[in-house]
């Protein structure tokens, strides 16, 4: 299994989709700067009682699942569509090790990119507010915890964009299918009456880390089922992969 | 040593291999021929493990696949040469495929240097020429140092130079004890490399025997041209032999037209040595300019069984 792992980790070196997917989500800090920017502008001209820049996450929040998302689909994907699986899948012993070591690499990797990405956001958005009333500090209720478990989500992400390349073999469509799946649930809970669509917008991955930190107002349920639900999203990938991976020829 | 036994695979309802049984030995090289579409790349898809049976079952040293356990060292395999991602280096490539069987960089090192990859090793793989993708392929299968290989068409795409290396690359190793299944579709080199071959058609065994005692079998007699053609038959029917004009006989024989005029005509004869041909002529009085044994290539061979 270890062996695995240091496989995995050189073949995400050494993929050009890696870094290309890791300065895309650069794209999170200067969506968070200029929101920022705005509502403090707006503070500025109006004065109190407008919308709070806070810790500045939630201003950028559904760009980094998308993109460890991706992180996810590229370590795999590339695999089907080359026909490199093959080469791969005759260097080891069982399949559903194989899908491990690429779960374990893509969550770590996207762990500690997101959290690194959470801490810039936040440092991000307080250098432009800068000193305004409407920003954050750790020193508040759950504010560190929010950004705390930013990582989290990341992770999950990429765990999920993993197993829809391995269900679906395409990147294309894994990509859209990522896409949709963590898109759908904010289009979608707009047409629904209480309490379907907050329980629907409660159900995606960045909604779940505010709930997982107890960020008052960031969904329907608490920490501890937050965990469990991140916790099922990682399963599910991981199930439905491994028959996938283990039941088709490949 | 590989196993197949009364191996069937179909996809849907298409039947890929019906019922195949045949054993690839140590200490040798086994050519898979057969058509395209014939079956080999499905069988060898099953013998590792990629593509699960119909029924039937394929075994690489007495197990399964599956059941190897430290399958890098035991079985290695080119399917595919294009099958790589071509954003990484060469190194790369082998690196994460050794590091995967727990097999270190110093591996790597060697098997680049064996197929003559050392200088590319750096580069994207992506700007390989098709040969350089070939000899990849073949490091790849080398890095466990495996007792079994097992290869799809290694030699395409590989120059002079590069075909007669793999040959004694190929030799060597089974020389040393390994068991070695490839396919091919280049005849001549396949006769030259394979000391026994599998030909399947259709999805089931047409033949299964050793390269020499194929080639026997074919052995199709003496090519006789002889001023005195006509007459020379006679005499060399009368002696029991099988005598026919051996007009159109095969590719790689010089053509009949463009001879100069007076050259006289060409005989197949069977059934007789070249020795008791000579007699024979000698005894008749008929002057005779060639005399030579008509080698059937394994192409001819090959063309025959599977028609």
């Amino acid at each position: 299994m270890i062996n695995l792992v240091a496989s995995e980790w050189l073949k995400l070196r050494s993929l050009r989709a890696t870094y290309y997917v890791l300065a895309s989500t650069l794209s999170a800090l200067a969506l968070t700067g200029f929101a920022a920017y705005s509502i403090s502008h707006y503070f500025d001209t109006n004065g109190p009682g407008g919308e709070a820049v806070g810790t500045g996450l939630s201003l950028s929040a559904d760009i980094p699942p998308v993109l460890f998302g991706m992180l996810g689909v590229f370590a795999i994907s590339g695999e089907y569509t080359t026909g490199m699986i093959r080469l791969t899948l005759t260097t080891i012993r069982s399949r559903w090790t194989l899908l491990l070591a690429k779960a374990a690499v893509v969550a770590a990797v996207a762990a500690v990119a997101g959290q690194a990405l959470a801490f810039a956001t936040y440092v991000t958005a307080q250098a432009v507010v800068a000193g305004r009333p409407i920003g954050a500090s750790f020193a508040e209720h759950a504010a560190l915890t929010e950004v705390l478990t930013t990582g989290a989500g990341s992770a999950v992400a990429a765990v999920v964009g993993l197993g829809l390349a391995t269900v679906l073999r395409s990147t294309p469509g894994a990509l859209i299918a990522l896409v949709v799946l963590l898109l759908v649930p904010t289009v979608v809970e707009r047409f629904l009456p209480a309490p379907w669509n907050d329980w629907i917008s409660s159900l995606t991955i960045p909604s779940l880390a505010r709930q997982l930190a107890a960020v008052p107002d960031a969904g329907a349920f608490g920490p501890s089922t937050a965990t469990v639900i991140l916790m099922g999203y990682v399963v599910v990938s991981l199930l439905l992969t491994t028959v996938a991976i283990n039941h088709r020829d490949a | 040593m590989i196993e197949v036994r009364e191996l069937t695979k179909m996809y849907g309802s298409t039947r890929a291999v019906s019922g195949l049984t045949f054993d690839v030995k140590p200490g040798q090289v086994t050519g898979f021929l057969g058509h395209n579409g014939a079956g080999k790349s499905t069988t060898m898809r099953v013998i590792l493990g990629l593509h699960a049976p119909t029924s039937g079952q394929a075994l690489i040293n007495g197990v399964r696949k599956h059941d190897l356990r430290d399958p890098m060292r035991e079985v290695g395999a080119m399917l595919d040469a294009a099958e790589v991602q071509g954003g990484r280096s060469a190194f790369a490539h082998l690196e994460a495929l050794a590091y995967a069987g727990g097999i270190g960089r110093r591996r790597v090192v060697e098997v680049l240097e064996e197929v003559g990859l050392a200088g590319a090793a750096r580069k994207r793989i992506a700007g390989f020429s098709h040969g350089m993708r070939q000899r990849l392929g073949i490091a790849a299968a080398l890095l466990g140092d495996p007792g079994v290989l097992i290869l799809d068409e290694p030699a395409n795409g590989l120059d002079p130079d590069g075909i007669r290396w793999l040959r004694t690359l190929l030799r060597s190793l089974a020389a040393e004890g390994r068991t070695v299944l490839l396919s091919s579709h280049l005849m001549t080199e396949m006769s030259l490399t394979a000391d026994r071959l599998i030909i399947i058609g259709q999805g089931r065994l047409i033949e299964d025997a050793s390269t020499a005692d194929l080639l026997a079998r074919f052995q199709s007699g003496v090519q006789v041209r002889s001023p005195h053609a006509a007459y020379l038959s006679k005499a060399l029917r009368a002696a029991g032999a099988t005598v026919c004009p051996a007009q159109g006989t095969s590719a790689g024989e010089e053509p009949t037209s463009g001879r100069p005029a007076g050259a006289g005509e060409e005989l197949l004869v069977t059934g007789l040595t070249r020795a008791a041909i000579g007699d024979i002529a000698l005894a008749n009085g008929c002057a005779v300019h060639e005399l030579v044994s008509r080698r059937t290539s394994l192409e001819e061979a090959f063309m025959e069984i599977t028609q």
